[in-house]
């Protein structure tokens, strides 16, 4: 399969990958960082909220959270979820 | 029929997977290669259509801008038949997703401006600049094009978005309006599915046309740095 992609694929194309391409090649990397900068800041900005809303519920104080705090925010989470569909 | 009205625009999944990766590729199978010296009927068509729209957009061009000529086509091929195609009903149409057309603005853009900065530096610089300008103006010129300069590629990708993306919402409410009035009104239904034709109409053109107006504009974009 690698053969006859090379053979059907990259010879034909090869002028245009190399030579002609280059600049496009440019942006293609360009358009990459962008994304890896969006979603790397869209990830930090997740955890944040995370961090923020355990240490303002009392969990966590130095980054750790025990396996008994785990369960109790579990449980508050899904009597939140229960609480809104009685709600509705 | 709120939910509903955006449902088509999310990325579709088969089984957890998603798949848009197969229907983005999935109208290159529309377009054979041609093999033979003398073709098919489909097959001629299609040649003779590139033909067509390659002497008219590459015509501009000097050596350098028609070695794009493949990327060209390819591009305004996709585009046009990813749009027609997004008019089946219940299909998903790739180019209503801003994150695709960003991904093919930005590069070619990019591409365009690499090439005018690497080949033709002074040229390429002096765009930032009209001639002619008082003396005065001259920086706030200069701000205004590099700002319009950089918002070429936005322009690009938010026109194709924006215009596919209305377009399949009017058709999906004014659709949807004439069904629930054929309960009430036959007259009123009738108009309001007269007006849905015409719009289907509509948004064949509208198709085509972005595929033009986005390859055309790379075309433009290439020119003016070659």
């Amino acid at each position: 399969m690698l053969q006859s992609l090379i053979k059907n694929v990259w010879i034909p194309m090869k002028p245009y990958y190399t030579q002609v391409y280059q600049e496009i090649w440019l942006g293609m990397g360009l358009m990459s960082v962008i994304i890896y900068k969006i979603r790397s800041a869209d990830k930090r900005s997740k955890a944040l909220k995370g961090k923020i809303f355990a240490s303002s519920n009392g969990w966590g104080t130095k980054n750790t959270i025990t396996p008994f705090q785990d369960e109790v925010y579990h449980c508050l989470q899904m009597c939140k979820v229960q609480w809104g569909y009685l709600r509705t | 029929m709120n939910e509903s009205l955006f449902t088509s625009f999310i990325t579709p999944t088969m089984m957890g997977i998603p798949i848009v990766v197969l229907i983005i590729m999935f109208p290159s199978i529309l377009f054979p290669s041609p093999s033979r010296l003398v073709n098919n009927r489909l097959v001629s068509i299609q040649q003779w259509l590139v033909r067509l729209t390659s002497k008219q957009m590459l015509s501009i061009h000097n050596h350098k801008g028609q070695t794009w000529a493949l990327m060209l086509m390819s591009l305004i091929l996709f585009i046009g038949s990813t749009n027609l195609l997004g008019l089946l009903p219940h299909s998903f149409t790739p180019t209503t997703q801003l994150s695709m057309n960003l991904g093919m603005a930005i590069p070619l853009w990019t591409g365009t401006v690499a090439i005018g900065l690497r080949y033709k530096t002074k040229a390429s610089l002096a765009h930032f600049l009209p001639q002619g300008t008082p003396f005065p103006l001259i920086p706030m010129l200069v701000i205004i094009e590099t700002i319009s300069l950089f918002i070429q590629p936005m322009a690009l990708a938010v026109r194709l978005t924006a215009n596919i993306t209305a377009g399949h919402l009017l058709i999906h409410l004014i659709g949807g309006a004439t069904l629930a009035l054929t309960s009430i009104s036959t007259i009123t239904a009738l108009i309001t599915f007269t007006i849905l034709v015409l719009l289907t109409i509509l948004e064949f053109a509208v198709a085509l046309i972005q595929a033009y107006v986005f390859t055309l504009l790379v075309s433009l974009y290439l020119h003016d740095n070659t």
